[in-house]
Formats: structure tokens, sequence, C-alpha cells
């Protein structure tokens, strides 16, 4: 095959300065101004700002609130992953079987992910609401159950899981799909006519060739767990009860907007991207080894 | 298909057209000077506040107000901040009484007092009430000018406290609880067919712990409430805070309250979609929550003043703002300043205070616009608008019946919203939620002190 090669210097940076220039103006930038910030102690109108090192950091690992957001982040981002690959999953091998108006469901499970974080918050908020949510209502008449995720802090992370997941479960119903439906219909018919049944064949055959993809999503279901769902977490709980729901992403809006204290807001910040990339480099060397990509 | 040509043309055009449209703009600017307003106004108390520059405008033809609803107060700060450091703020903003101490030391704002005394608008502090004056003023000059003032009061439905057998509210917590009691053993319900739930409960800190130290002359920070110095510390856990606090808890043990937490989003509150549902006899909030009441109570309602408590103090004293006061901004031409002292003027007109209180409930903050409201018997017909007023006028406020003047407060007031929860859930008793509710606090006061190293 014949390369197609360009002598010119100027026009590989010619193609790669408008990419480069939205990139530095709308990422590098900001980045380098929260990590300065991370640095720095100063008013809320960004006046008398001060460098003080690592102190916003060393203040913020000391703080028992701090380490308490930690620990519920740790369960937050686990459960709402869980659940949006668990359900991303099941519907996805349920269409794959659907023979007719299988675009009809599709169409209705990809849906939701049109829904803004905040958006999906408050359709949850109305479901579930204690007073007047529909599901309160039947979980009370059908199991006698006091649904109160004001003041049960177990009530209360369900629902923030639910309502973050909700959304996260048609991206991996997407992908899922696409997944499923690239596997050679020759290798699921062999199995079949083998004697496998549905279950056998989902366990040793799909499960497996799925794996390049459950990696993928397992990576982007994390990242959004830690960094998206503030959203969700300021229409519903608004971090209650008792903090019980305060994710670390909700803690750098609120000290950052609420709080106005934007150096110990951008120390978090930073934290966050550094244990977001951390798993990510841990996930790529020790995970990815396992995952096979080729059928 | 786009030739070079016709592409040329269309950029000229729209370049020409661009031209006009700013020369246009700028031929109106020239004839009225525009004064930009943020504002946390919306729903009906946005519809009076429109009102409200749309009379303004009329009135004149120098000065333009325009108003624009931004958000929340905290949204509408974090957006005036963002502004201020692009340089593109607006002249006014509205800020509520727990951000005062962050603009007076921001460097950011003009205080009101000499915008107004520049343009000889006469201010007379004597005026005002006396708690509304008092939370915007720092060494007797105003800061801000205030807008919108409320307090708490307390809402009951008249017609199963009637069938309980009082033809009267409360004006104690002990009454309160005596109500409660011989309504459950009389074995009332409310529409929802329970037993009735006494005291529909948020955990709010501005009625519950803020106003009822005001009111039991309770000190909340010390340097009286944060007057005297940024080195404030809290001093809540160690009043009689705590024994209400253990009231509330108990009441939420025994069945005698119900809690439903506040919004995040908005004003409102479960405990105020359970008494407004017809659920409970007594429910707290503003008296800005009138038009709310009014609109949501299918039942007869009334009020009484936050109640005291005889053992605690034999007469109750003033209760404090919530509200909010409208901060001039930094980087604006003399004629824009004298537009914004226009505009004030006009907002403490008898007739505007007059307007403002009748459509949203908030007070009408000078004594002249109260006293014309009694004398026209406005309060025969509404007498639990008059309540917040009254309650604001027992007294002289002293150090303890201010709101207190301390660093992020609305952070100092999620902490302890936040360990009190965890009473209410069964995880830790009062006093040690007062206790953690100091220490966060501190921590957080500790750190607006190193924020504004050398300011006061």
């Amino acid at each position: 095959m014949r390369r197609v090669t360009y002598n010119h210097q100027l026009l590989p940076v010619l193609f790669l300065a408008p990419q480069l220039l939205i990139l530095s103006w709308f990422f590098f930038w900001p980045s380098g101004q929260a990590i300065y910030q991370a640095f720095t102690i100063s008013d809320a109108f960004g006046g008398n700002s001060r460098f003080i090192w690592f102190e916003n950091f060393a203040r913020e690992f000391r703080s028992p609130e701090y380490q308490k957001a930690v620990g519920v982040t740790v369960v937050f981002s686990l459960a709402t992953t869980i659940v949006a690959l668990g359900m991303g999953l099941l519907f996805a091998l349920a269409v794959d079987r659907v023979i007719r108006g299988s675009g009809v469901y599709r169409v209705f499970v990809i849906w939701p992910y049109a829904v803004a974080p905040a958006v999906a918050g408050v359709v949850w908020v109305f479901a579930l609401d204690p007073q007047a949510g529909i599901a309160a209502f039947w979980l009370k008449q059908t199991f006698g159950l006091e649904w109160d995720p004001d003041l049960n802090r177990v009530h209360a992370m369900i629902l923030v899981v639910l309502a973050s997941a909700w959304k996260q479960i048609s991206y991996n119903f997407v992908f899922f799909l696409a997944g499923l439906q690239a596997i050679p219909r020759g290798l699921i018919e062999a199995a079949a006519m083998d004697g496998a049944g549905p279950l056998r064949r989902i366990r040793d055959l799909l499960l497996p060739l799925l794996a390049p993809t459950t990696f993928f999503l397992v990576i982007m279901n994390i990242v959004y767990a830690f960094f998206e769902t503030f959203g969700v977490v300021a229409v519903t709980t608004g971090g209650g009860p008792g903090d019980w729901t305060s994710i670390m992403v909700y803690k750098v809006f609120r000290d950052g907007f609420v709080g106005l204290d934007y150096g110990a807001s951008a120390a978090q910040s930073i934290v966050l991207m550094g244990i977001v990339v951390a798993l990510t480099i841990i996930q790529f060397r020790y995970i990815e080894r396992r995952v096979h990509y080729t059928g | 298909m786009t030739t070079p040509q016709a592409f040329r043309s269309l950029i000229l055009t729209s370049a020409a057209a661009t031209c006009l449209v700013i020369g246009a703009s700028a031929a109106l600017a020239q004839e009225k000077i525009t004064i930009n307003w943020w504002h946390a106004m919306d729903g009906g108390l946005g519809e009076a506040l429109t009102e409200i520059v749309d009379r303004f405008n009329a009135s004149q033809d120098r000065y333009e107000v325009v108003e624009t609803f931004k958000g929340n107060y905290r949204v509408v700060l974090n957006n005036t901040i963002a502004a201020y450091r692009a340089d593109e703020h607006p002249h006014i903003f509205q800020n509520n009484e727990t951000g005062v101490i962050t603009l007076m030391l921001s460097g950011a704002i003009v205080p009101v007092h000499g915008i107004l005394e520049e343009h000889d608008v006469e201010v007379d502090l004597d005026a005002y009430l006396a708690p509304v004056v008092d939370t915007y003023t720092r060494d007797g000059e105003l800061l801000g000018m205030p807008f919108n003032s409320s307090t708490p009061i307390m809402y009951y439905n008249a017609e199963l406290l009637q069938a309980a057998g009082f033809e009267a509210g409360p004006t104690t917590w002990q009454d309160m609880e005596m109500m409660i009691d011989a309504a459950q053993a009389a074995g009332i319900t409310g529409a929802d067919g329970e037993p009735v739930c006494g005291y529909a409960y948020s955990g709010g800190m501005w009625d519950n712990v803020e106003n009822w130290m005001s009111i039991h002359d309770q000190p909340y920070a010390s340097g009286g409430n944060g007057r005297d110095g940024l080195d404030t510390e809290l001093v809540y856990a160690d009043t009689e805070l705590l024994g209400h606090q253990q009231r509330l808890a108990r009441w939420l043990e025994e069945g005698k309250a119900e809690f439903g937490a506040e919004s995040p989003t908005d004003w409102s509150s479960a405990s105020f979609t359970n008494w407004g549902n017809g659920n409970c006899l007594f429910w707290s909030g503003s008296t800005a929550s009138h038009a709310r009441v009014e609109a949501t109570a299918q039942f007869d309602w009334s009020a009484v003043h936050f109640p005291h408590d005889p053992e605690v103090i034999e007469v109750p004293r003033n209760s404090t703002i919530g509200g909010a006061a409208l901060y001039a901004l930094q980087g604006f031409s003399d004629e824009e300043y004298e537009g914004i002292a226009e505009f004030f003027r006009m907002l403490t007109s008898v007739e505007i205070q007059k307007f403002w209180h009748e459509n949203t409930g908030y007070v009408p903050i000078t004594k002249e616009a109260y006293e014309e409201l009694v004398k026209e018997g406005y309060y025969e017909e509404h007498p639990t608008y008059e309540l917040a007023v009254k309650q604001l006028l027992r007294g002289t406020p002293g150090p303890n019946n201010r709101v207190p003047r301390i660093g992020n407060f609305e952070n100092v007031r999620i902490a302890l919203e936040a360990e009190l929860e965890k009473v209410y859930s069964g995880e830790q008793d009062v006093e040690t939620a007062l206790d953690n509710g100091v220490r966060r606090g501190n921590e957080i006061l500790r750190r607006f002190e190193q924020q504004n190293q050398g300011k006061m």
C-alpha cells in the first residue's frame, strides 16, 4: 500500500492548531488555574490571595468530614457502577434476544441518557418523595416500608445511587448492545447446537467476549460517578442526612460555591482528579491484561 | 453551494448588520443610563419586584433599571463574584443576611450610605426597624440597602386546633406541647387519616437556632455575635439552646413532631408540604411564606409569634431578620451611582414599602410605612401580617439579638444542620451534635479569618 506523506513541516501543525487551541482554552488553562488555586488562599472575591504550599491539602486530610466523604464516595461509586453496569447489561441481553420491535425498546432504553443529571435527580425526587412520591406510596402499601430519605441514610444513599445510575444505564446499554451484536452469530449457534442453554451461553460465551466493552465501561462509569454526579446530590439530598450522601465531588461544589473557599475546593478537586487517574492506571495495568480484544 | 464571492458578500452584510445593531444600542444608551440589578426573587416575589422596577422606570426618564433573576441568593452571589473578577458585574445585586461580613471585607462594594449622602438622599437610620438596619450597618454606616426582610412566625391549622378545643395559638413552647398532647389524646386525625402530627419540623437553622437564640437572649458567637472581630468563636453549645434542641429531639421521638427536610433547591420543605396538606397542627416559617400558605392551605389557618420558653426568658426579645439587602459594586461612574441613589430613594418610599409588604409578606422596613398601614386598618383584615413587625420591634437589639456577623455563615449553618440531622436519625445525642457543630463551625471561622487576614 502506498502511504501518503507530506513534506510540509507546517501543515500538521496547522491541522492540529484548532484542536490544540480549544484544548488549551477549555482544558489546560482552567486546569492550570485550579492547580494554582489549590496552593493558595484568598477571600471570596479573589483578593488577598497568598501562596500557602500544601496547607489546603493538609487541612482537608486532617478533617474528619473529608475522611467521611471519601468513605461515602467509595460506597456511592461502587454501588452506582454496579447498578448501572448490571442493568445496562441485563437490558442489552434482553434486547439482543428480541426479534420484533427491538428498535422501539432501544429508543426507550437510550432515552434517559439525554436527560441532564440534575433533571434526573428531580425526576427521582418526585418519584421517591416521602410525602408525595408514587414509589414511596407503593413501598408503604406493598411492604409497609416507611420510606424516609430525609432521615434514613441508607434510603438517602439508595436515592442518589438510583438517580445517578438511572441515566448511565442507557449509556452502558448502547455499548453492551453494540458489543453483543458484534459477536458472530455462528459462535452462538454453534454453542447452542452443542447443547448450551441461554444462561450457559451468556456465562461462557457472551460475557468473556464482552470483556473489552465491560472494561471500557467500568472506567467510564467510575469517572462519571466521581465527577458528574454532584448535580444529582444537589437536588435530591443536599448531602444529607448528616453528610451521609456528601460525596467528594459534592463537597468540592459546596465548599467552593456555598462556602466561597476556592482554595479548599480546588485542592479537593485535584485530589479527586488524582484518584481517578490512579484508578485508571491501575485498571489498565492489572485488569486489562486479562482482557482479550479479539474474539 | 457557497462561492467565494457569495461568502464574501455574506460576511460584508453581516458586518454591516452588526454595525447597525451596535449603533442603535449606543444611541439608546445615550438616552438613558442603565442600572443593572441581579436578584433572587422569582414567582410571586419576582412579579412584585418587576412591578416596582416598572414603576421606577416610568416615574422618570433619566435612568433605566434592568432587573435580572439569576437564581437563589447563593447563585446570585457566585455569578456576581465571577462577573466581578471578569469586570462584567452589575451595578447592584441582592445578597442575604448571611453574607454581610463577606461583602463588608471584600473591597468590591461601595457602602450605600456614602452613595446616598453624596447624592442628597437623606439617610435616617432611626426611620428603619432596628433589627433591619442593624443587620446591614457597620459603625453606623449602611453597607447595603435593606430590601426584603422577614422573620419566622408560627403558623397553625386553626381547624385542627379548634377540634382539640383551642381557640387561639400558643405563646410558649410549653403551651404548644400541651396542645399537641391534647389533640393527640382526643384522637384527632389529619387530612391523611393518620393521627394528627403536632409540629411539622424542618430542622431549619434560621428559626429554631438563630431566631430562637435571639428571642431568648442567648449568644451564638463570642464578641457580640461576631461584631468585635474575626477572632470570634461559636458559643451556642454552652447556652440554653441545648434544652430547646433536646425538646425538639424528644418531640420527634415521641411523635409530637414530624421531620421533613428543607428542599436543597427552593424555599419549600417536606415539613411545609406535610402541614400544608392538613396533617399537622403547627409549622414555623418566614412571614414571607404568607403567599405560599395562602396558595396551599385548604383549611382555616392563622399564625402567632414564634413561641418562647418562659423558663429561659420572662419577656421575649426581638427576633432577627432573614432576607436580603441590595449592594452597589465598585467601578461605575458618578452618574450611575446617582441613578442607584434615586432608585433606592424610591424603594424606601412609603408607597413602595406598602406595596411590597402587602404583596409578599416581607415586613415594611420603615416605621413610617408600618404606622401608615396601622392607621389604614390594614392589619385588622390581615392580622398575621403584623406579627413579624411586632416581633422585630420588641425592645432594642443587644449583642445577642442580632444576626451573627460571622464569616462563611452558610457553611457554619450547614455544619450544625448536618450534626442535628444525625440526632434525629438516632446516631448521636443533642449535646454531641452541638459540640461537633461548634468544632466544625470554628474551623470554618478560622479559615475565614485566614482568608481575610489583616482586614478587620
